[in-house]
């Protein structure tokens, strides 16, 4: 256990000195709030720079509190995780590769604690980051276009935090098994993008699928309920989370420290 | 021109730009500061002035070298 602790330590003093501590964050506000003050401020922008000829009515209904809110997520959910899988994709290939990973299990650590100290390092990272700019955004909301209920919009933080941590972990899995940044983040979101193709198609059958955590705390947002399902995809998703990781912790045993 | 000037409302604009700034020189000096870079240094330089938001962030990304 304190073993653990040093290494998770190491994990938040690093994504200190390379400054993801601060600029994942800032990205993650930036991009929740863009959306709130985009769509209130789309009729001036089009009056001013639209070019529209004179005379034209365009009726654009401003989207509710909960509607924008949705489109932050969504935004988070293409953009944000591009950005948390490329910042994470190298969390064990790459200190395999320089030798770090070496020199840290030279010494008498348990493979479980190193692998956990990083999944628990990124999803430290995740949450705050997702944290800070769903409030950010959901603050900009309410200030500009209407009040969104304070339960709803945690529930549906929390429910999407659940998705983000599955993105990670998937992230950690193939980073332990694969040589190459570049692979890893592309395989990574490959397969993320394929469950939630696949889910979004065959929506009947894939109830169970991580995936329809989004597709729950778009519903929480707008209606404050949950939907029955929910509690199937829940645990499938922790399930899935939790083989994850133990098969990476057993592929990390079985391969070369040095390659 | 005038006119549009103080038509924005600075309050909610002010913080957006503070950001930009911030994440905009936190790149700068993590760039200045690293011995070596992924490429030409005085391009990511450029690229994180000039390329609003996504610079920096490409910069972190791509041209920090994690070692």
């Amino acid at each position: 256990m304190t073993q653990w602790t040093v290494l998770y330590r190491k994990e938040i003093k690093e994504m200190v000195r390379n400054y993801k501590i601060l600029w994942i964050p800032i990205v993650f506000i930036l991009l929740g709030v863009i959306k709130p003050v985009s769509s209130y401020y789309m009729p001036e922008i089009l009056d001013t720079f639209g070019g529209l000829p004179e005379g034209t009515i365009l009726e654009m209904p401003t989207p509710t509190g909960a509607e924008v809110l949705m489109m932050v997520l969504s935004n988070y959910g293409m953009l944000g995780v591009l950005i948390l899988v490329l910042s994470a994709m190298g969390v064990v290939s790459a200190e395999r590769q320089s030798g770090v990973a070496g020199m840290v299990m030279i010494k008498p650590v348990p493979y479980s604690s190193y692998i956990l100290s990083k999944w628990a390092g990124l999803i430290t990272i995740t949450l705050i980051s997702l944290f800070i700019g769903y409030v950010a955004s959901w603050y900009y909301t309410s200030l500009l276009i209407e009040t969104v209920a304070f339960e709803h919009v945690f529930q549906s933080l929390v429910i999407y935090s659940i998705w983000l941590v599955f993105v990670v972990t998937l992230t950690l899995f193939f980073s332990t098994i694969m040589k190459g940044n570049g692979s890893v983040a592309f395989v990574t979101i490959f397969v993320v993008f394929a469950i939630s193709t696949v889910t979004s198609i065959l929506g009947k059958y894939m109830k169970w699928s991580p995936a329809t955590m989004t597709e729950h705390t778009g519903q929480v947002l707008l209606s404050g309920e949950l939907d029955s399902s929910f509690l199937l995809a829940f645990i499938t998703t922790i399930a899935i989370i939790i083989v994850v990781l133990i098969s990476s912790i057993q592929i990390f045993k079985q391969k070369e420290l040095l390659e | 021109m005038n006119e549009l000037l103080n038509g924005i409302p600075w309050g909610a604009i002010a913080p957006i730009l503070v950001l930009h700034l911030i994440l905009m020189i936190t790149a700068l000096v993590s760039c200045i500061r690293e011995e070596k870079t992924n490429g030409p240094k005085w391009l990511w330089i450029l690229i994180i002035l000039i390329i609003n938001l996504i610079g920096p962030v490409l910069y972190f990304v791509v041209g920090r070298r994690n070692d």
